[in-house]
């Protein structure tokens, strides 16, 4: 049984009054604790991807499935299966935490959730896991009671990993996790990132333009481009040996030193 | 002679230490600089302090000549006549630095005619003259459209027409790439590249392969002060202070196996003891 499977997924948005399709006729199937990359340049539907994945965006055509259940069409209130084994971290740590709550308010709003918090696959909300939940993430407890623009910028995503794992999920959807943190932060992130999963047996849906991040992290990469994907495989070959001429072009634009 | 001549350069806001601490630098009038360094080391302050635009009150100290003449200190209205026609700026976030009710064309027009009322009546040629000269296919197009309506890309040269527009002798440049995925960040990098060759520009980023894609001379800012600085390739090759060692190591992604951790740079140099 897959972890997370797409049939022929699509999806559109209106835009302008005009249909946009920024997925067709997809299909992933991520295995439990398999890791995977999905890349691809903005626009190319690789976040529409991941936001179908969990149930954040309803496809327009097609099948979404997790954990061998189809999640098309489930009202959020029975969708606590979902969310009590899936998070997601998000790019940008300064709009995915709310300002005006504290560290300790936000890593731990997952458990108090109404879909999560009587859950028995769910961990009861108390001051200790809060204090192992930063404690896994390399954070001293102090910062529990501060708000998100007194930590750095390192610090925040830490937060926000802290918080997608502190319902102790099956899959972890990373969406550009460390393209907002500056390359001397990006390397401890990623550190904690790899022993996360590892420790955990993660499946990890990583989305990324950035093809060294998703080489160090992932096992299978999957390439989109105009919302279809163009080519996959295991990481090694797909990237020493691309077919695909985006695959080429992305390849070819990414600096190294 | 330089065009731009940073010395001891110090900047404070209240009691706190200085963001900018004692820096000098020189940029000739066709020369690129980078200034690498992460966020809070003083490196976009540097730029605001070049344009006058830091708030009233930040301490300046120091010297910042500008073709001889002295900026800090300057008068606001003296400055405003500087600003945007012999210096221009290109921030990381187009879609802050773009005023989203306005159209992009009439933004770049503002740009020329601020400066130089009396090209008035042909300021639409130049306008889509611009938006041409930085590779946008549909200047009739996109001058008409509103910032939300462009992507990431389109909005960036944009803002880099509007830099460009008034032939300014120096262009700064805060984290032009940042925001973009790697094959714009590309096509971005040849194009400052192409329309920066006639100036002098200051080129500020947090990732050094990024600077080395366009400057052949680059800083090392930490904590306010400039800590290396010479070529870039030679930097890269052999960098002497602990600080730049870790930042290219831990940039270094691909060249550690995986079942090791990645170094960072609190491996090789710590903030509060100096080198490890």
């Amino acid at each position: 049984m897959s972890q997370a499977e797409l049939i022929g997924a699509g999806a559109s948005y209106r835009r302008r009054g005009r249909e946009f399709v920024a997925l067709s006729g997809v299909d992933v199937r991520i295995e439990a604790g398999e890791k995977v990359g999905i890349v691809g340049g903005s626009g190319s539907g690789k976040t529409t991807l991941a936001r179908l994945m969990l149930g954040l965006l309803p496809p327009s055509s097609g099948d979404v499935t997790f954990a061998g259940r189809s999640i098309v069409g489930l009202p959020e209130r029975r969708r606590g299966w979902l969310r009590a084994s899936a998070s997601m971290v998000f790019q940008d740590p300064n709009s995915s935490l709310d300002p005006r709550m504290k560290v300790g308010d936000i890593i731990g709003e997952p458990l108090r959730s109404p879909v999560l918090r009587d859950r028995p696959d769910v961990p009861k909300l108390s001051p200790e896991v809060l204090v192992q939940a930063m404690q896994g993430v390399g954070l001293d407890a102090d910062l529990l009671t501060r708000y998100p623009h007194q930590l750095s910028g390192g610090q925040r995503q830490r937060a926000a990993i802290a918080r997608a794992l502190i319902n102790d999920p099956a899959l972890l959807v990373a969406d550009e996790p460390v393209s907002a943190l500056d390359v001397s932060v990006r390397a401890q992130v990623l550190n904690l990132l790899t022993a996360e999963v590892r420790d955990r047996g993660l499946a990890l849906v990583l989305i990324s333009h950035d093809l060294s991040v998703v080489s160090r992290l992932c096992d299978r990469v999957i390439v989109v481009e105009r919302g279809s994907i163009v080519e996959q495989g295991p990481v090694g070959t797909v990237l020493t040996s691309p077919t695909h001429p985006y695959t080429k072009a992305l390849i070819e634009a990414t600096l190294t030193l | 002679m330089s065009l731009l001549e940073v010395e001891d350069l110090t900047i404070r806001f209240g009691n706190r230490p200085p963001a900018v601490d004692g820096i000098s630098f020189s940029v000739g009038p066709r020369e690129r600089l980078g200034i690498i360094g992460q966020s809070g080391s003083g490196k976009s302050v540097t730029l605001l302090a070049i344009l006058g635009l830091l708030p009233e009150h930040a301490k300046v100290t120091g010297s910042i000549r500008f073709s001889g003449r002295e900026l800090i200190g300057m008068g606001e209205r003296e400055l405003r006549g500087l600003r945007g026609d012999e210096i221009s700026m290109v921030f990381q976030e187009p879609m802050t630095a773009l005023d989203p009710t306005m159209r992009v064309g009439r933004q770049l027009g503002e740009v020329v005619a601020l400066h130089h009322g009396d090209r008035r009546g042909s300021i639409r040629g130049q306008v889509l003259d611009w938006l041409g000269k930085v590779d946008i296919a549909e200047p009739q197009r996109i001058a008409d459209s509103f910032p939300h309506e462009l992507s990431g890309g389109q909005r960036q040269r944009a803002l880099i027409a509007m830099a460009l527009a008034n032939e300014p002798k120096l262009v700064l440049c805060d984290e032009p790439t940042t925001a973009l995925d790697v094959l714009v960040q590309r096509q971005i990098l040849r194009l400052l590249d192409e329309q920066l060759k006639e100036r002098a520009s200051i080129f500020v980023s947090h990732d050094l392969a990024v600077v080395r894609e366009v400057c052949p001379r680059v800083a090392v800012m930490l904590a306010g002060r400039i800590v290396e600085s010479g070529e870039v390739e030679q930097i890269i090759a052999r960098p002497t202070h602990p600080y730049t060692q870790g930042l290219i190591a831990s940039a270094r992604i691909d060249r550690v196996p995986r079942d090791q951790p990645l170094p960072s740079v609190a491996d090789y140099y710590d903030p509060a003891g100096g080198p490890r």
